[in-house]
């Protein structure tokens, strides 16, 4: 059910603001030809800089090359730097050119996106983009790939890109001795803040049928977990236990349990990812429908470190651990 | 409509998937794509081109943004653009223009500069880039003293281009709203003849 050709052009409408960057980057150069090359390049970047902008990319044509008059007077640069993800060279183009030849300058960029200004510098067309070039020889514009897969493309390195934030490491061997950051809570006081709803608290038993404890050699703290935006407010809270080895006293029992707010299931397909120092992942629980416990356990030696991740969709939140 | 029912289900795709992935800007590629090329949204009567441009951008930069708010059961996607567009963001985009020439205005008498209404625009965006390159590094240096954050380039930003008032940056920054005017202008003078090389090259 196509309405329109998913491969023609996107139209961006190069308002005022654009079209005197342009002019103002234009008017470092008083050669005629670089002054109308910078206005072009500044064109085509503010009409992709709009585009990704709007497709909830980060942009920052600050820290592009294209953005430095030096640069801009020394070489043909017209590139957008993506954060996280690379340089996006933004080519201009004349309207019904066929072929275009880039310069030795804009090697190495994470793709080449063209844009057909019009003679009027009114409009601005993103015609589409390949993720290599052939640099310095002739290239058919009709090789290009449409819009859509440039999302996709780039929204794939920034993920791949994607660092878990990394907290300090936590050394459960402290916690044995009772020193235990401020952080990492009681249970009654996690408890407190995971529910904010005290309605509900009272009606569920089933947050204290999980957390009642009666061993005392068992050290059990929690934290409410974060992972932005993409949770909806809804808050997750992780909870540790440890305890040493029943058959042997130096290793130590690890359960990490992550437990949705009363009231709320777990977002389904969260995943909790157990990792260790040589970064490969060794358990993994993830939520199904109307989960509101996902759990691990398993048994460290001395000496061990490893990761706890916990991942939904792009955001990433990981707590680092040793013994 | 075959053509409304599909942009709505663009849309409730959208909404289903959370921001940043694949999914959902692939949608809503797809939903501006289609509504931009088909002339979906239309500007009414007397309307400014260049300001209704600027407000479908502004709009369409809330759209991506706030795909969650679009409720299906109130009226078809078009419906709902066009009503933040003709209600929200025209009026806004007229009105941020108006204020815009208001500073415009102030400044080029303040530098004694003789402007066109045809020139407000060009004025304001050079000063702007101007103030944000700061090309000999001295904006920057000018602050009050031990307070380097409290310097002519932040506060010209703060006060003129994103519209604080003295007592607001004043609790932004912590100093005195009055000791921050009066440091300003003393700087503008200090500046004046600069900026009017800059401006007027």
């Amino acid at each position: 059910m196509d309405f329109i050709d998913l491969n023609s052009g996107f139209q961006v409408f190069l308002n005022r603001k654009m079209r005197e960057r342009a002019r103002f980057f234009a008017s470092f150069h008083t050669r005629q030809q670089k002054a109308r090359q910078v206005y072009l390049n500044s064109l085509a970047i503010c009409a992709a800089n709009f585009y990704l902008q709007c497709m909830q990319f980060k942009t920052s044509w600050e820290t592009s090359d294209s953005y430095d008059v030096m640069t801009q007077a020394l070489f043909n640069v017209s590139d957008l730097d993506l954060p996280g993800i690379g340089k996006l060279e933004c080519r201009p183009v004349q309207p019904g050119e066929q072929n275009v030849r880039l310069p030795i300058e804009c090697e190495e960029r994470v793709g080449y996106l063209f844009i057909e200004i019009d003679d009027s510098y009114q409009h601005a067309t993103l015609l589409g983009f390949v993720k290599e070039v052939p640099i310095e020889v002739e290239f058919d514009l009709n090789k290009l790939n449409n819009l859509e897969n440039l999302l996709l493309y780039l929204g794939e390195i920034e993920r791949k890109n994607q660092k878990p934030i990394l907290s300090e490491r936590i050394n459960l061997k402290q916690w044995l001795e009772n020193q235990i950051d401020s952080q990492w809570l009681s249970v009654s006081l996690w408890e407190e803040k995971l529910n904010t709803n005290p309605e509900l608290c009272l009606r569920s038993n089933k947050l204290n049928e999980i957390i009642v404890d009666t061993s005392t050699s068992r050290i059990r703290r929690g934290k409410i977990v974060d992972l932005g935006i993409k949770m909806m407010e809804r808050k997750l809270g992780m909870l540790v236990t440890i305890e040493k080895n029943i058959e042997n006293e130096q290793e130590i029992d690890v359960l990490v349990q992550i437990h949705s707010e009363i009231g709320y299931f777990l977002p389904k397909s969260l995943k909790l990812s157990i990792i260790d120092e040589a970064e490969d992942i060794c358990l993994q629980a993830i939520a199904r429908d109307a989960d509101n416990i996902i759990q691990r356990n398993f048994t460290c030696e001395p000496g061990e470190a490893f990761k706890v991740e916990l991942a939904f969709g792009d955001a990433k939140i990981a707590e680092n651990f040793s013994i | 409509m075959e053509l409304d029912n599909y942009l709505k289900q663009l849309a409730l795709q959208a909404k289903q998937y959370p921001p940043y992935s694949d999914e959902r800007r692939q949608a809503l590629s797809r939903l501006s794509h289609i509504i931009e090329k088909l002339k979906l949204l239309k500007p009414k009567k007397g309307y400014n081109r260049e300001l209704y441009e600027e407000a479908k951008q502004a709009l369409w930069l809330y759209i991506y943004e706030h795909i969650e708010k679009y409720n299906p059961d109130k009226g078809t996607i078009i419906a709902w653009l066009s009503y933040l567009l003709h209600k929200r963001y025209y009026p806004e985009v007229k009105a941020i223009e108006a204020k815009e020439i208001e500073i415009v205005k102030e400044i080029a008498k303040w530098l004694g500069i003789s402007i066109t209404p045809s020139h407000y625009q060009i004025l304001l965006v050079e000063l702007k880039e101007l103030i944000a390159l700061d090309p000999d590094g001295i904006f920057r240096l000018k602050h009050v003293k031990n307070h380097p954050q409290a310097n002519f380039q932040t506060l010209t930003q703060l006060y003129y281009f994103e519209g604080y008032s003295w007592e607001e940056i004043s609790q932004k920054l912590g100093i005195k709203a009055t000791t921050l005017n009066s440091f300003y202008w003393r700087c503008f003078q200090h500046f004046k003849l600069k900026l009017q090389q800059y401006l007027t090259d």
